[in-house]
Parts: structure tokens; sequence; C-alpha cells
């Protein structure tokens, strides 16, 4: 039997066709990816290839620089964006060349001029890079979505997002909630407005939820929670303050002009539809009846 | 830090390192941090007075004659008037959300 060399995983109804040089093995990918594969190949498809070596067939840019903070160096050159490894342990600027990617982000080409990281496994990105956001942020940007920094969950076949800063208690919540559904994940949700429905969909990324589920769910409530010794949900009618209070919590990939032009819009149709709630929840897991009645 | 000055005499545009969109009834302007991750931006909203201005804010207007048509629209006098509109230009300039251009 051959060695397998390619897989596709499904996210936000993205096909993403993983392809190496290497072999792909069960374990290559981090466990928590697993559910995502799929043998369906949507239409909406992109494509990444794991090369051994070094990127001798792409000429490093001298073009302009989007991104600039160790290790990385981003830079946009007509019709590709590439990223170096900019910098040394020494902080010295190296420039190797490690991701080539098509302006929309449909082919990417990542090398790994050691193949160890491969071979050990348990690789928690399929571009093996230190996580799959960005690149998913910027695919949704194109497709009237975004990421969101929350935890959500699919219950009675409604969405739910749970927003809030690092220590609000996204992962204790949606802990909690787990036996009455589905977490889609406890720290990164993609959200896409799909024919007019506000979905979200599960994501592998950050969070400490070992289960995460590729399902998605119409959203039926954005919850900026708050830890109480109450379980209370409190309807925001004021639209400026759910804009305020949700912005900050959007993944920006590259975030230039055109990428918030669209991000805004997105945003504007989803809090004109979707309410949204200070959510007060307490330990005691109860808050699941103050969801039902949402 | 010193305020930025703002002269009555000068014309003022949006940058071009901002996005901005109508929001529910206010001016939603974002800047471009250019960044990667999920920082909080500062973000920055105009009501219904700012807004007004903020439309007017073409390059090719001075701010003397933005002061006089808003004095036509609005039912107060031109001291106040003149004292917000440079009150909001100082704070534009200051975020660089606008850029001076000499009439």
């Amino acid at each position: 039997m051959g060695q397998k060399k390619e897989y596709v995983f499904s996210i936000a109804d993205i096909a993403i066709l993983v392809g190496s040089e290497m072999t792909i093995k069960d374990d290559t990918f981090a466990l928590k990816l697993r559910p995502f594969r799929t043998d369906n190949l949507s239409t909406d498809l992109l494509c990444v290839m794991h090369h051994t070596g070094y990127a001798t067939d792409f000429i490093l840019p001298q073009t302009q620089c989007v991104y600039d903070m160790p290790p990385w160096k981003i830079y946009r050159n007509g019709d590709n964006i590439t990223y170096c490894e900019g910098y040394s342990p020494t902080g010295d600027y190296i420039g190797l060349l490690k991701a080539v990617w098509s302006n929309d982000y449909r082919n990417g080409h990542i090398f790994h001029p050691s193949p160890k990281k491969w071979l050990n496994g348990n690789i928690e990105a399929l571009t093996a890079m230190t996580t799959d956001q960005i690149l998913v942020a910027s695919l949704l940007s194109d497709r009237n979505g975004f990421l969101l920094h929350s935890g959500g969950m699919k219950l009675w076949d409604k969405g739910f997002v749970f927003i809030g800063a690092s220590d609000a208690g996204k992962s204790t919540t949606v802990e909690m909630l787990q036996q009455h559904g589905e977490i889609l994940c406890d720290d990164r949700i993609a959200v896409r407005n799909i024919d007019g429905e506000q979905r979200i969909y599960g994501t592998w990324f950050h969070g400490t939820c070992p289960q995460v589920s590729p399902a998605s769910a119409p959203l039926r409530a954005l919850c900026f929670i708050e830890q109480s010794d109450r379980n209370e949900a409190i309807l925001i009618t004021d639209r400026q303050e759910i804009l305020r209070r949700l912005l900050p919590r959007i993944v920006k990939p590259l975030a230039d002009a055109e990428w918030w032009a669209k991000t805004l819009a997105t945003v504007d149709e989803l809090i004109r539809t979707v309410p949204a709630y200070v959510l007060r929840r307490d330990l005691s897991g109860k808050v699941v009846d103050v969801l039902r009645n949402l | 830090m010193e305020a930025p000055k703002v002269s009555l005499n000068n014309c003022y545009i949006p940058s071009h390192d901002i996005v901005s969109r109508e929001i529910d009834g206010e001016i939603v302007i974002v800047p471009l941090t250019g960044g990667v991750g999920d920082l909080a931006d500062d973000l920055f909203s105009l009501n219904v007075t700012g807004k007004a201005i903020w439309h007017l804010l073409d390059g090719e207007t001075t701010l003397e004659q933005i002061v006089t048509q808003l004095c036509d629209r609005f039912d107060a006098p031109r001291d106040v008037i003149e004292r917000d509109v440079t009150g909001l230009l100082e704070e534009l300039l200051a975020r660089r959300i606008v850029t001076t251009r000499p009439a």
C-alpha cells in the first residue's frame, strides 16, 4: 500500500487539500484536527503543499513588507504573499523563506528545511506554522465572514458564541455546557453569512479543550460573558456598544483597508440580525436554562 | 502632549490610514495598524454632529466654510459650533484620522 501523501480538511465550508512530499501519517497532525478531515472536496477548495528543503524555486521578495515582528517578516509582491522567518535566535535578520501564498490564499507552498518537526508529528496547524488562524481569517474575509476570539457551542441546533478577554472564562463556560451540546471551540469561532443566514463553525485554533467539533449552526446569540454569582442574560440594545465589544475580539490577519472594509460590512450585517447579550454566569451550570430561553 | 494646531483657514481630509463606515447612524473609524493577531484597536466613532462635520472634510472646504455651513443647519451660536468643530478636529488630528491640506 502506498504512503499517504494528502488529506482534505474542512473548516467553515472551505476544503483544504493538504499535500506533502513527505508521508502524512495519522499522527502527523494533532488529534484535535482529526474530526475536520473529510472526503468531501467542496467547490471552495484550496491547496497547501509541504515541501522538503529550501524554497529554491522562489526568489526572496524585495517588495512591500506588510508585517515585521520577530520571527516573521511578511511581504506582498504582486501575485504572492511570502512569509519569511526573518530572525535568528540572536536577533539577526536571516530572511529564510518559509511559505509562499497566492494573493487569495488559494494555493500555498510551505518549506521545511528540516523534516524533524514533520517526523515528530502532532503538528497543530495544517500550515505547520504556529497557527492556521491567519490563513483562515484571511479566507473568511473574502467569504462574508471572520474569525472571532470566542468560545462557541451548538446547543439544541442553535449556535452560541461566548465572547470575552483571555481570562473571561470562555473555556469554563463551554466545558460547563458540554453535556448539553457540541463544543465548536473554546477560543476561536468562524462566523459566516451564508445566503443571509449567520452561521458559526468550529475550529481547531488555540484553546484548551482537547475535543472540538467541525459542526456548524445558525447563530442564535452573541454572548459577552461575565463571571457573576447569578445567571442572567441582559439584552444589549445599543449597536455601538455591541460593536465596541465585538471588534476588538475579531482576529485581524494582515488587516489592510480592503480587509477592514469587508469585515466592517460583515459585522454591520451581523449585529443587525443577531441579538447580543451580556451573559452573567456562575459556576453552577444553570446558565444553560438562561440560554435555552434566548 | 500638546494638542495639534487647528486653523479655520485650513482644509482637512480623512487619512489614508483609516477605514470608516456608517453603522447604526454613527461613523465608525478604524485605524489601520497592519498587525497580525487580535489585539484591541483604538476604535473611534462619531455621533450625529461629528458625522455632519466628517462628511464635509473633503480637503477642499476650509474649516471656516464648514462652520458656516453647520450654522445654517444647526440651531446653535456660531462660537459654540466653531468650538465643537475645532475641538473635534484637534482630536482627529491627534489620532491621525485626518490630515491637513493648507487652503
